[in-house]
């Protein structure tokens, strides 16, 4: 197990007049290697959960392990923990501050004391891994780029620190549908080449649906359900547009359809698999 | 219907960091009548956003014209009066508030143009009335929702009865409800206060919910037509970096395989019904 959450709990302004429960009683257990889909409301602690995970925030109480390791006692190396746990903030690229892209992904790598022909290789590979041709880009500043480029070498600023699990909150805002097809193919293909973990904090339940493994939905600082794509939009669907999320639009028809006392599966989460079921259902 | 806004070869030219010229609107000819409302789709730098800022005279054309209400945005000392009939909505409410508490965030803009005290407190509450937001009126704006903010954002434009409002992608921050927030207002002042709409977004099911859908690529208009129409052209939209809603895709697919369902659907609903004849 990677990460290992017990009875986490975090409290904003603690004994002051403004204490916010934002996290309760939080236990959970990421395996290496899966991939999983955070979703909830705006506020609901996501962002904050994240955060947990390596060190920006500490716990109010409760316990978060990561590959074993008690990350909140003292004498822990942070250093450490934020190396194998790259956390992808919402617009990445407006972290971007380098005068090349090279130097922009050699940053991570470097401060972690690196040789510099380790360094270059750590860049060639994580520019490799977005899908970013080195020799046309490693020298332009990564000013000059369009917005799902600048996405890119963001993401890959993080992946050359080669971390074990990824975590990207709304790594598609504000791209257009293919730049958001790009990055999140991108994605699986790290998840599924390297074994990186993933978790995608996300509002696109279309797209969490097709991509992801596993998924979370918080509400109210908590963990409410948990289970695979299919399951949560096959059995939870008025749970989920309860706490104000929706379902993908074919999910959606077929939750209808079901409703009318049509024979329907209503686990369908493609428009690929909407399509079989159908005509697998129609009395042509 | 009266043309309102009324753009003839419109071209925007600006320098990149490496000088070289890019051209963000190329001869570009549109038409916005009264109460449209009217999608902008298109990549990221395809124009959508330099071409909506040239409706309220935050860019200037390279060449070519714009006129607002029979107003050319050249003219300087129409600046003022065309910002005020375009209000603007952009995509984080948290650079457009300003204010301590919604109704003075509201307030903001009208002590700008110089109304009276009245008028203004009749102004705010009708703004927030129909944003659904009045019992909201002294609330801190940072302790509101996403789409609660943005919510009071746009009633901030509307205060100043503007007749268009430009939203650049207004719910790209959004969580699902407040999306549904954000475009159930949009479609209410649009059908019930008769404002023009122009709406930029990346979310074809928002496009959807517009009469009117303009594609941009390049800097040029690729697309345009209603929803209904665009969506069927499924291969030119994906070449253009877009997509179709779900719903429409199957929609196609379905009317492909035989089926009588129509590839003009654009809501779940009316796909649910024709299914019903099948299933």
């Amino acid at each position: 197990m990677f990460i290992y959450l017990e009875n986490l709990c975090f409290t904003y302004s603690l004994g002051m007049p403004f204490e916010t429960e934002v996290l309760k009683n939080i236990d959970l257990k990421i395996d290496q290697g899966e991939f999983i889909g955070l979703i909830g409301h705006t506020g609901c602690g996501k962002t904050t959960l994240i955060q947990h995970f390596n060190g920006l925030l500490t716990p109010t109480s409760g316990k978060i392990y990561v590959d074993g390791v008690d990350i909140n006692t003292k004498g822990t190396n942070l250093k450490l923990i934020r190396q194998k746990i790259g956390l992808v903030f919402q617009y990445p690229e407006n972290q971007l501050f380098e005068e090349t892209i090279y130097q922009e992904i050699a940053f991570g790598p470097r401060k972690l004391g690196l040789p510099e022909e380790k360094i270059e290789k750590r860049v060639r590979e994580a520019l490799k891994m977005v899908d970013l041709d080195y020799e046309f880009y490693a020298e332009r500043s990564p000013f000059s780029l369009s917005g799902g480029e600048m996405r890119r070498v963001a993401l890959a600023s993080i992946l050359s620190i080669r971390p074990k699990m990824l975590i990207l909150d709304e790594p598609t805002a504000n791209l257009d549908p293919q730049g958001r097809d790009n990055i999140l193919s991108e994605i699986k293909k790290i998840h599924d080449n390297f074994g990186t973990a993933v978790i995608l904090v996300s509002h696109n339940m279309e797209k969490v649906a097709e991509t992801v493994k596993r998924v979370l939905v918080m509400h109210r600082g908590e963990i409410i359900i948990d289970g695979t794509p299919q399951d949560i939009f096959e059995k939870h669907a008025t749970d989920l547009i309860k706490v104000g999320l929706g379902l993908p639009q074919v999910t959606e028809c077929m939750h209808k359809l079901k409703a009318k006392g049509k024979d329907v599966y209503t686990g369908v989460l493609t428009v690929d698999e909407a399509e079989s079921e159908i005509l697998k259902k129609c009395k042509i | 219907m009266k043309i309102l806004i009324k753009i003839k070869n419109l071209s925007h030219q600006y320098n990149s960091p490496t000088k070289e010229q890019i051209d963000a609107l190329n001869s570009i000819n549109l038409e916005i009548k009264n109460g449209d409302f009217v999608s902008i789709i298109g990549s990221n730098g395809s124009g959508k956003s330099t071409l909506a800022k040239h409706m309220n005279c935050l860019l200037l054309p390279t060449t070519g014209d714009i006129w607002v209400d029979d107003m050319n945005t050249k003219d300087k000392s129409k600046t003022w009066e065309i910002r005020r009939k375009v209000g603007m909505v952009f995509q984080n409410p948290d650079n457009q508030i300003i204010a301590t508490t919604v109704e003075d965030d509201i307030a903001f803009g009208l002590e700008n143009i110089g109304i009276n005290t009245k008028l203004m407190r009749e102004r705010i509450d009708w703004a927030l009335e129909i944003v659904e937001m009045e019992e909201y009126k002294k609330s801190e704006p940072h302790l509101l929702s996403g789409g609660q903010k943005q919510r009071v954002a746009i009633a901030g434009a509307i205060a100043l009865h503007s007749s268009y409002l430009i939203l650049d992608e207004p719910t790209a921050m959004l969580d699902p409800q407040g999306r549904n927030e954000v475009i159930n207002i949009v479609k209410k002042l649009n059908l019930e206060e008769n404002i023009t709409i122009i709406y930029i977004t990346h979310l074809m099911e928002e496009a959807a919910e517009s009469n009117w859908i303009i594609a941009l690529d390049k800097g040029k208009i690729a697309l345009t037509g209603k929803p209904e129409e665009v969506f069927t052209q499924i291969d030119i939209l994906k070449k253009l970096r877009l997509d179709v809603p779900q719903i429409t895709e199957l929609a196609l697919r379905l009317n492909k395989r035989g089926m009588n369902i129509s590839p003009h659907i654009l809501k779940v609903e009316d796909m649910v019904e024709n299914l019903c004849l099948y299933i």
